[in-house]
């Protein structure tokens, strides 16, 4: 009843009200840009720790030893090994054959969340003694 | 002052409704945002060239062992034929993958510059396969071009013979040099002396201990199969 009486009161709760919406646009915009960075930051992070995995086991020979003996078991063993403990997987092999990609396996690992950010490294790999086909993994990170 | 009233309390409950639409519309937005999946194709190009480089040098080591193990089993091949299926079939599957990410990838070789030599039937014995590559990988943000030495050399030697009574112990070393690089061990590898598996004792070394009986000229012969395939065979006669 004061605020239909008082006209300040009035001038007051207009006033209280533009400032709350100035202080939530402000801290909406802040939100939204962290936000954003922190998805970025999550992604780059995801990125780095599937290029290291990759490239590790690329580099001791034991990528291609088990892709092409399609030991998929120990190489979702040996992924999950190197991977931190928040971080869940899945991969998928193809084979060059014919001038394209035909999926040999997967999804191996964890089943892909609906709600959540995912990414994917790929690597190469030139063939072994017993096959020349090149061979395509996949690989999928989620927190 | 009752108009005026009215019209405070119109502003009021306009501004209201807005801050209203607004906290809601944005808890939709990030509600909606966060139910959604997300996917990112991670595109860090050094690692995708490094990835290409690496796989390149193993490709190159594939070709040696397909060549040495046809120059092994008495086949007739044409080196150059066989060196250019496996490096066009590697640039073609490179390039779909890659160039369908949008990167642009240009990888060539001079195949004037391929060659093949072997040297078997000696105590330092060689598998060669000369390759010189070129590979030029480009995104939107950065450019890297690398003039790739593929060149591979495995090596045998064998490097001790020691008679104590009617046994003969023989060491021999296996090596592989990659491009410019220092000689590395090649572990690991299937090594026969004289038809006896020889033992692998680190760093490269292997070694086996043959009986012989029969007085007169003794032959070591070595045969050598890296983990990768490349064959090489060395001999020596006392």
């Amino acid at each position: 009843m004061l605020l239909l009486r008082n006209r300040r009161a009035q001038y007051y709760t207009v006033d209280f009200i533009i400032a709350s919406i100035i202080i939530l646009g402000i801290l909406s915009l802040v939100y939204s840009h962290y936000y954003i960075s922190y998805e970025q930051d999550r992604s780059g992070y995801l990125s780095n720790i599937g290029e290291q995995c990759l490239t590790v086991l690329a580099e001791s020979g034991k990528l291609s030893e088990l892709v092409y003996n399609e030991k998929w078991d120990t190489l979702s063993q040996l992924i999950d090994l190197t991977l931190p403990s928040n971080v869940y997987f899945s991969f998928y092999v193809y084979k060059w054959e014919s001038g394209t990609w035909s999926r040999i396996v997967g999804p191996i690992g964890e089943n892909m969340p609906q709600n959540s950010m995912i990414v994917k490294v790929t690597y190469i790999l030139a063939g072994n003694s017993t096959d020349s086909s090149p061979r395509k993994i996949e690989l999928y990170l989620w927190e | 002052m009752f108009i005026k009233v009215k019209k405070a309390q119109f502003y009021t409950m306009a501004v209201a409704v807005i801050a209203v639409a607004l906290i809601s519309a944005s808890i939709i937005i990030v509600g909606v945002r966060n139910s959604m999946q997300n996917m990112e194709v991670s595109d860090d190009i050094y690692f995708v060239f490094n990835n290409i480089r690496g796989e390149t040098l193993k490709r190159v080591e594939l070709i040696l062992a397909n060549l040495t193990q046809m120059d092994k089993s008495g086949a007739t091949f044409n080196y150059l034929d066989v060196a250019k299926y496996y490096l066009d079939e590697w640039i073609d599957c490179l390039k779909n993958e890659y160039e369908d990410r949008g990167y642009k990838l240009y990888i060539s070789y001079d195949s004037s510059q391929l060659s093949y030599l072997r040297t078997w039937n000696t105590t330092v014995s060689t598998s060669i396969f000369k390759a010189i590559i070129n590979i030029q990988l480009e995104n939107e943000f950065a450019k890297i071009e690398q003039t790739v030495n593929a060149t591979h050399i495995f090596k045998l030697s064998i490097s001790k013979i020691d008679q104590i009574g009617t046994n003969l112990i023989v060491q021999v070393n296996f090596t592989k040099t990659v491009g410019i690089l220092e000689e590395l061990s090649v572990d690991y590898a299937v090594v026969y002396i004289n038809g006896t598996r020889a033992n692998y004792i680190g760093g490269g070394m292997y070694q086996a201990e043959l009986i012989f009986t029969s007085p007169g000229t003794v032959t070591i012969y070595v045969s050598a199969v890296s983990s990768s395939g490349v064959f090489v065979e060395a001999l020596k006669t006392l």
